[in-house]
């Protein structure tokens, strides 16, 4: 390949030897170390490459072997710039090109971050740029090593940072600590838990404070179920102070949900025609071009707009925004909704509180849907039947000469 | 007489004859290529046949389209489809 490659660059013809001994002039050419290839035979004519330098050295060699030799073709770059030695904006376009790259080569094109897990790409790179370090700047001008110590210094979970430089990319490699570099600190306001809703509650397990209610109870909306102030009685029960402590505990009780929604009596439908219509949008700046045919008069259609952001490499967006539209015509109508379709809207609406709530933790137990209807209202209602946990912390006012003592307290614990 | 005695000191040492003898090294590989190395001319080229000399024979190749892929006065390439090689 390479010697292939060399002979390319410095040019070659192919000859075409005949006369009385061609097997003598290869003879030699071997012993003067000219080297000839490709070397083949078409009826008594043989062709043969040989480099251009050569060339010029075989002249005594055929005449010594009474050969006659002739140039059938020449290859190479020599030949190839004698060819397009008038086309001088070619060869001015081709320096351009190379001295535009060498320029381009010089400056900052894509930051790639990689091992981040816990900093956003968006954070680090913000990071990067109040340190000076952003796309298109000078290569030469990035400092590594500064970058390296002011991103562990300012991200304390990062453990281990190589910064570098490879073409025009900056690699930043990123290792993150694993395990939880803090305890997370004990929660100790004063405080009781109060119900977060109405219900029956149905267990308790209190780790810390004063149950005020046991398993069974029906309770409302805020009232207190653990409380927080401990009062310390004497032999005779009286009241001598009170401590203060962080309830804590889970508060399980059966609940009820009860939602509802009105449909109107005539459900819109919309059908398409199946006309279509497309067309092109372009955004640069603020500047925007659409190619859409216009619509006809006296009809709707649903327009689509596909969008997306020109980028170089893999971060490095530009301003500029294309897309496809489709538009599709439609007809639109009104019915009454069938049977069918309010069991459908229930459903669909049934599925949505579930969804809802047990995002919320909440566990269903029951779930009741009843779809009312007459004349001016069709009613859809989800009764649903839970349990949860209720149990809410609420911080309450401590007394300056208790909270004193409850201080003194939980020290010596 | 000096030729039986470097051949006899080539076969009790164990060295290779090419390098010692000047003998000729064809190796061939599959049908279609050929190498040859220490020869010292070639008598007669067309393509079909090739007939090389070597220092104690000649060495004849029979083939279709045979071509030189590179002369130099070291080693040749000879490629195409080769039928036989006898010695002469």
């Amino acid at each position: 390949m390479s010697g292939r490659l060399n002979h390319y660059i410095k040019g070659y013809l192919k000859i075409q030897i005949t006369g009385y001994g061609p097997e003598r002039f290869l003879n030699l050419c071997g012993t003067k170390g000219i080297e000839l290839w490709e070397i083949n035979d078409t009826g008594g004519i043989i062709y043969s490459c040989i480099s251009l330098k050569n060339f010029w050295e075989i002249r005594p060699m055929a005449r010594k072997a009474r050969v006659k030799i002739r140039v059938v073709s020449r290859y190479g770059f020599p030949f190839f710039l004698h060819r397009n030695r008038k086309r001088k904006l070619f060869a001015a376009g081709l320096l351009c090109f190379f001295i535009s790259l060498y320029i381009l080569s010089l400056f900052i094109w894509d930051i790639h971050f990689e091992g981040n897990s816990q900093y956003s790409y968006e954070v680090l790179l913000k990071y990067c740029m109040t340190q000076d370090v952003h796309y298109g700047m000078k290569k030469s001008q990035v400092d590594c090593q500064a970058l390296e110590e002011g991103l562990r210094s300012a991200f304390p979970e990062i453990t281990w940072v190589s910064a570098q430089v490879s073409g025009t990319r900056l690699m930043i490699k990123i290792k993150e600590n694993q395990a939880i570099s803090r305890i997370p600190e004990k929660e100790e306001t004063p405080g009781d838990l109060v119900a977060s809703r109405d219900g029956v509650i149905t267990s308790m397990i209190v780790r810390r404070g004063m149950p005020l209610v046991s398993v069974g109870d029906e309770v409302k909306q805020g009232q207190i179920l653990v409380s927080g102030a401990l009062p310390v009685t004497d032999d005779g029960g009286q009241v001598i102070k009170t401590n203060y402590v962080h309830s804590d505990g889970d508060i399980i009780a059966s609940t009820s949900y009860e939602f509802s929604r009105n449909l109107p009596l005539f459900a819109q439908t919309e059908v398409k025609t199946g006309r279509i219509r497309k067309g092109m949008y372009v955004q640069a700046g603020s500047h925007s071009f659409f190619f859409l045919l216009p619509r006809p008069e006296g009809t709707s259609w649903n327009v689509l707009t596909e969008e997306k952001q020109l980028h170089l490499f893999e971060n490095f967006y530009l301003p500029v925004y294309w897309g496809n539209i489709r538009a599709e015509e439609f007809i639109s109508y009104e019915h009454p909704y069938t049977d069918e379709e309010k069991k459908e809207a229930a459903e669909k609406f049934s599925s949505e509180i579930w969804k809802n709530l047990r995002g919320k933790g909440v566990q269903i137990l029951k779930n009741h849907v009843k779809i009312l209807d007459n004349e001016s209202l069709c009613q859809i209602t989800v009764e649903i039947q839970a349990e949860e946990s209720i149990g809410s912390f609420q911080a309450v006012q401590v007394p300056t000469e208790e909270l004193k003592e409850t201080n003194n307290l939980n020290e010596r614990n | 007489m000096f030729e039986q005695s470097v051949e006899r000191m080539t076969e009790a040492a164990k060295l290779p004859r090419d390098v010692m003898l000047g003998e000729v090294l064809i190796s061939f590989s599959g049908r279609s290529c050929v190498v040859v190395e220490n020869y010292r001319s070639i008598l007669f080229y067309s393509d079909t046949l090739i007939r090389i000399q070597a220092k104690n024979c000649r060495v004849v190749f029979k083939g279709n389209r045979l071509v030189i892929e590179y002369y130099t006065s070291e080693e040749m390439k000879i490629c195409g489809l080769i039928q036989s090689m006898e010695f002469e």
